[in-house]
């Protein structure tokens, strides 16, 4: 888990995972200003953490890398902010254990679940910017609720530090031939997140991803 | 001379006198240290004789000597944010990779004791 100033939510999202059995939690603090590591060290997660803000790309990769030095065979992206529900991480592990594919993403347009309106837009529109870019034809994009096997976690390894990671991913699976599945998942949209201005994915508009995509073609 | 000229001359000289200054102080890669000392007496030189350039515009089909040095400054300065951006990306990767190093090290020495 990347969070940053996520002191209201890391601590619900952690007891939300206890609660499902699941105690390798490790909570990358990105140079919180508030209490975010104090309150994930309590509630028994492993905190690592960063002394200035890197974004949540580089905050997902250093647990990442850090899982990987510490013996994890599968690892899980999941939003601090509460925004994924626990009970659901068994469907992104399962195809996993049961060696089907390297890497399930989650995806919220394969389930009947209700997307506001400018979201689905904008995740439609990232979509077709992926299908264009990349050849890889999703159902969803961005949806920052992933699993991993750590022989496709190694090959993942993301450079990009701020939210361009997602379709960093998603370019790293095509391009390291990493099978992967998508899975059903929903997205819990509470008020607070639409408030809180969405330090997430909401931050970033259909816009934006395509020009740091093309950024990254064009100059890398 | 006109006025323009006579303040280019001066901030070229100026600025090549900072040129060689970090030339000296070894701050310049080889590329850079030929390039931007070029780069000022050029300047210098085409403020001094402004007729220089007009031939030169005319032979690659330009009308005007200060068009040419306009498209050029543009093509150069274009360039030149290039190689910032380069670098600018490569520097926050590394600085990534130093955070991140630090943050799995602390953890590391925290769960040893």
């Amino acid at each position: 888990m990347a969070a940053w100033n996520e002191e209201k939510n890391i601590g619900t999202t952690i007891q939300g995972l206890k609660k499902e059995g699941y105690t390798d939690i490790i909570v990358v603090d990105d140079g919180s200003k508030d209490k975010t590591s104090e309150i994930a060290e309590k509630e028994g997660a492993t905190v690592l953490k960063h002394m200035i803000n890197r974004g949540q790309g580089a905050a997902l990769q250093t647990g990442m890398t850090y899982s990987i030095l510490n013996g994890a065979e599968y690892l899980v992206h999941f939003d601090s902010d509460g925004q994924h529900n626990p009970k659901e991480i068994k469907d992104l592990l399962n195809p996993l254990i049961n060696k089907e594919v390297g890497a399930t993403l989650g995806s919220r347009f394969l389930g009947k679940e209700k997307v506001p309106f400018r979201r689905k837009l904008t995740l439609k529109t990232a979509i077709w910017v992926i299908w264009v870019f990349y050849g890889l034809k999703l159902t969803d994009a961005h949806n920052g609720f992933r699993g991993f096997t750590k022989e496709a976690a190694r090959k993942v390894v993301l450079t990009s530090d701020k939210m361009e990671h997602a379709s960093e991913v998603i370019e790293r699976i095509k391009k390291r031939n990493i099978k992967y599945k998508e899975v059903p998942v929903n997205i819990i949209y509470e008020e607070h997140h639409l408030k809180e201005g969405r330090k997430g994915q909401g931050k970033f508009d259909a816009l934006n991803i395509v020009l740091k995509m093309l950024q990254k073609k064009i100059w890398e | 001379m006109e006025t323009i000229q006579i303040i280019i001359l001066i901030f070229s000289l100026f600025a090549l006198s900072r040129v060689i200054i970090n030339i000296k102080q070894r701050n310049l890669g080889k590329l850079e240290s030929i390039f931007w000392p070029l780069f000022w007496l050029i300047a210098a030189f085409v403020s001094t004789f402004p007729n220089t350039i007009v031939s030169i515009a005319n032979f690659l089909g330009v009308e005007r000597g200060v068009d040419l040095i306009i498209y050029g400054t543009i093509v150069i300065l274009a360039y030149l944010i290039y190689r910032l951006y380069a670098q600018v990306t490569s520097i926050e990767r590394n600085i990534t990779k130093i955070v991140r190093t630090i943050s799995i090290k602390k953890q590391n020495e925290k769960t040893k004791n």
